[in-house]
């Protein structure tokens, strides 16, 4: 056992099991440091020298959840099944390659075969399958398809805008007159809706029904990937679990399964599990007009001031300790940044951090007696 | 393959994880990141703000590995590899970008032989330590914050941190030792800043 009392902060700064400490890695010391601490006035003074030397050298610690790693994990497997195939021709047997083959040349055959059937069925104008059975007969249905490398522009008759990403396809009523705007989207695609209280505009994909008056939002919803996430731009968007295959008959009548999301929000939907997990889109953009980037330029701001401007600015709710953060001001420009950047930096400077929670920010800010003005 | 994992009394090695992502198990590829994600952001956030940019570089490695993952290699120790892995390719990837990168070693520095302890302790408001020490730490180089990142909070060899940051280990140990005295430097100045006021 070392003698601690002769210890000088390098020395404290050296020893591992104090590192460990300081870092939180073990959640109990063998040793008591904070005993050893009051026993002499200069030996606390050093490992108070030495611990702070040692949270510098931590700096911030970015909060990531397990969540957020396995869906990291299950996006890089994605990506990695996407590449093209010739890349992973070169590795396998011949065997492999050759079902591989057979499976793209019946691919190619059944998608041409799909393709002459849906031409024979719209000439005779009945249109009945599974996945669109909200087509009302006698109506001529439409599907876009991108088979391009970029994002394809497609405007709506009622004057909205979709742009369709790669490998993404949209079906809907060539009249588009209907009491509702019907579109069925399978893939990724971003939505300008342009508003229009009586007529409500549906998006079916996956299992989910996304209902908008007007407004603007980003749907990914890849059939082979697990889950389906709706990220809104401006304005208010429900997103809702169909139980049915069909749409429900009373749209105004959501299920409570439902969930409201704002600007700035996203939502994942993951079907297995069947449960939504809203967040915050991690491009944010300032909604509320009357504020700009220049004005998130701080001088002595108090931080209750800051926390309330960026509440209204992204319209994120931002939950915070009136009682902790009094007598907290903070000088730096925070401008051009997203908000989770700028909340980053300022928990950075005021040695807190915070969370994201259903959609929300749970601020978690000490006190700044000790921090930096 | 699930089985071997909740079964197993002991949790499996590194080593063996990425072992068994060699040998083409995707399972073992969300156990390496529930491992190594936290750090390797951690550590890419010494060269930039950008976290998705950190994040894109941690895919873009990850895709590489499972394109080859038949052709590599036992690395001593997985996340060393992979610390060196996401420097690089942060590296190049911030470089592309145009970014300013003071990764160059200060060699005109000077070591100071003087004692930082005994400035440190004519200081006796905490508070004003902190503030101090944080104002110390934004005069080091990018490097030699690097560096005290891997020694203390990583808790790697000067041996480890010379491989990962690719420079040898008399360097590593010239950056940590000029480190501490970067910081008896400045204590000096501020000590009789602070006296001239008081007096």
């Amino acid at each position: 056992m070392n003698n601690y009392n002769d210890f000088k902060s390098g020395d404290f700064i050296a020893d591992p099991a104090f590192r460990a400490w300081v870092y939180g890695f073990k959640q109990q010391s063998d040793i008591d440091w904070e005993y050893i601490a009051s026993q002499s006035h200069s030996v606390g003074k050093e490992m108070e020298i030495a611990r702070l030397f040692l949270k510098n050298i931590e700096d911030k610690t970015i909060p990531v959840s397990d969540l957020y790693i396995e869906r990291f994990s299950e996006r890089i497997l994605e990506n990695h099944r996407k590449l093209s195939p010739s890349i992973k021709l070169s590795s396998r047997r011949w065997y492999e390659v050759s079902s591989r083959l057979f499976y793209m040349a019946a691919a190619i055959i059944m998608s041409f075969g799909i393709g002459w059937f849906y031409y024979t069925y719209s000439q005779k104008q009945s249109v009945n399958t599974d996945s669109i059975s909200w087509a009302a007969p006698e109506q001529k249905l439409t599907s876009r398809v991108n088979r391009t490398k970029s994002p394809e522009l497609v405007v709506l008759k009622d004057g909205s805008k979709i742009t369709l990403q790669p490998n993404s396809t949209i079906t809907y009523h060539e009249a588009f007159d209907g009491a509702e705007r019907n579109v069925q989207l399978e893939g990724e695609a971003f939505f300008d809706v342009v508003k229009n209280p009586d007529r409500p505009f549906l998006v079916y994909f996956n299992d989910l029904t996304v209902r908008v008056l007007g407004t603007s939002f980003n749907i990914r919803s890849y059939g082979k990937e697990e889950g389906s996430r709706v990220t809104v731009k401006t304005g208010k968007v429900s997103v809702s679990a169909n139980r049915e295959t069909s749409p429900p008959q009373n749209h105004t009548d959501l299920s409570s399964s439902a969930i409201m999301l704002t600007a700035n929000q996203e939502v994942f939907y993951k079907k297995a599990q069947g449960y939504f997990e809203r967040s915050v889109a991690s491009r944010t953009q300032i909604v509320d007009k009357t504020i700009s980037e220049n004005d998130f330029v701080f001088n002595e701001t108090p931080l209750s001031t800051i926390f309330s401007k960026l509440d209204k600015a992204y319209g994120i709710p931002i939950i915070f300790d009136e009682q902790q953060i009094y007598g907290c001001s903070l000088t730096a420009s925070l401008a051009d940044e997203p908000l989770l950047e700028k909340l980053n930096l300022i928990c950075r400077t005021m040695n807190g951090s915070y969370e994201v929670i259903d959609g929300q920010i749970v601020i978690n800010i000490k006190s700044c007696r000790n921090s930096l003005q | 393959m699930n089985e071997m994992f909740e079964n197993h009394q002991e949790p499996i090695s590194d080593n063996g994880v990425w072992d068994m992502f060699k040998k083409g198990d995707d399972k073992s590829l969300s156990i390496l990141l529930s491992r190594h994600f936290r750090p390797m952001l951690h550590y890419g956030s010494k060269f930039t703000k950008d976290r998705f940019l950190v994040e894109d570089v941690i895919q873009d490695l990850f895709l590489e590995f499972l394109e080859k993952r038949d052709r590599l290699g036992d690395p001593v120790s997985v996340k060393n590899y992979l610390f060196k892995c996401l420097r690089n390719n942060l590296i190049r990837a911030l470089k592309s970008r145009g970014e300013e990168l003071d990764l160059v070693e200060d060699q005109d520095l000077a070591v100071e032989s003087e004692n930082m302890e005994m400035f440190l302790i004519a200081l006796d408001d905490s508070a004003e330590l902190s503030v101090k020490m944080s104002n110390y730490f934004s005069l080091l180089t990018s490097r030699q914050r690097e560096c005290l990142f891997l020694r203390y909070y990583q808790d790697l060899s000067n041996d480890e941190i010379a491989q990962i940051m690719g420079i040898n280990k008399q360097s590593v140990s010239n950056l940590l030792v000029r480190s501490i005295a970067i910081l008896k430097e400045n204590w000096v100045h501020i000590l009789i800043y602070f006296l001239s006021f008081t007096d």
